[in-house]
């Protein structure tokens, strides 16, 4: 996947160690880390649009969707959001966590 | 080193329908800036690729070969519908009321910009949302055979198997003669549906009067949990009653659905296009 304005905040280093001790096809692994990081994506988007206002809205998703400005969407959080980096940091961070946790109860 | 099992479509499963839910509440929440987003996408869809294709784009979904534009904005805005008409169809399976048709005709118009009704001059059908099930391919003239019927290899590659009705449709062939077949013709049994026009309102006392009406009357048929339309016509009548189902589809038009028969059946929105100048054609909306 190509680099996300929030990309150097988070790593997804542990999925990737416990999907190469699973056994399973490497399509399958490919398959599980794209909805992960969809699902990172959406949520990312989500929680920052719920900070903003109509008009701030429409001017972050200018940048992301249409200018795929990556170090002005991520100025933009930081400038608009209060702890804006902080909620997006804690929400990838929960979510990475349980899907390694779920990866593991689903493994035996 | 030993490999630990994985249930790979149990876990696949439960994070897709994880990560639905959440596509959903999004769409939902901040419709208004991601319509916006979208409406005004056309110059530049193909750098919003990149930065917000994922906010739509289904788990499974699988990018294809061909203009990613439009790919990117078909999905889009079939989510959007599939999202709007969530709102307005009943969670448990009914038929609507006339309230509910008029906002559901309403919100179709709009999205396909085409004038949707489900009542023309006083005639209706039974329903505007029911079960549809699958029918076989029409005679489209006197001696089409399965070996004549396919315009090309693989669509009898992926169509034969439907199989062709014994009989012929409720209006007959739908040309005299393979000489005199026009491309209307074959359009029409390609994109046909099956309505129960003897339950329409007041149907026996009306026989001749809708007979007229619904003999190849055009219709919007959509699938409300993918956003699929297709525009058909009505080329038979049926199915009974006791088949529990409230319409069928001609194998191309369940094809392009993605609805099937048997225990998987689901429900379709068919609604009337007012066409007076035949001017949309028949087949697939993209």
């Amino acid at each position: 996947m190509k680099n996300k304005f929030y990309s150097h905040i988070f790593t997804i280093e542990p999925v990737h160690n416990i999907l190469s001790s699973l056994d399973i096809e490497e399509d399958e692994k490919k398959e599980l880390l794209d909805i992960l990081q969809s699902h990172i994506h959406v949520t990312v988007i989500d929680i920052i649009l719920s900070e903003l206002d109509e008009g701030k809205k429409k001017e972050f998703l200018h940048l992301v969707g249409v200018k795929e400005d990556n170090d002005g969407a991520w100025n933009f959080v930081l400038a608009n959001i209060e702890k804006g980096e902080d909620k997006v940091k804690e929400a990838i961070d929960r979510i990475v966590a349980d899907f390694v946790n779920d990866l593991e109860k689903h493994s035996f | 080193m030993n490999k630990k099992s994985f249930s790979y479509k149990k876990f696949h499963k439960k994070w897709s329908d994880i990560h639905k839910k959440q596509q959903k509440k999004l769409l939902d929440t901040h419709k208004e800036a991601l319509t916006h987003l979208s409406n005004n996408s056309k110059q530049y869809a193909l750098s919003a690729l990149g930065g917000l294709m994922l906010l739509t784009t289904p788990v499974n979904l699988q990018l294809e070969s061909g203009d990613p534009k439009i790919h990117y904005e078909k999905v889009n805005k079939n989510l959007f519908l599939v999202s709007d008409l969530e709102a307005l169809i009943p969670a448990e399976f009914r038929y609507f009321t006339d309230e509910e048709n008029e906002k559901i005709a309403n919100k179709l118009s709009e999205f396909y910009d085409m004038d949707i009704k489900y009542e023309i001059d006083n005639k209706r059908l039974n329903t505007t949302y029911g079960y549809i099930g699958a029918e076989q391919h029409l005679m489209r003239y006197p001696g089409d055979t399965e070996a004549t019927h396919f315009q090309t290899n693989e669509e009898a590659d992926e169509f034969m198997s439907s199989g062709l009705a014994p009989g012929r449709g409720a209006w007959g062939y739908f040309a005299n003669s393979k000489d005199e077949m026009t491309q209307e013709d074959i359009e029409r049994e390609k994109y046909y549906i099956a309505v129960q026009t003897f339950l329409a309102p007041d149907y026996l006392s009306r026989v001749g009067e809708y007979r007229d009406f619904f003999k190849y009357r055009k219709m919007l048929l959509v699938n409300p949990h993918n956003g699929h339309g297709v525009v058909v016509v009505v080329g038979d009548s049926g199915p009974a009653q006791w088949t529990k189902k409230h319409l069928g589809g001609s194998p191309e038009v369940m094809s392009y659905l993605e609805r099937y028969d048997g225990r998987q059946k689901g429900p379709v929105l068919y609604y009337f296009i007012n066409d007076p100048e035949n001017k949309i054609p028949l087949g697939p909306i993209e």
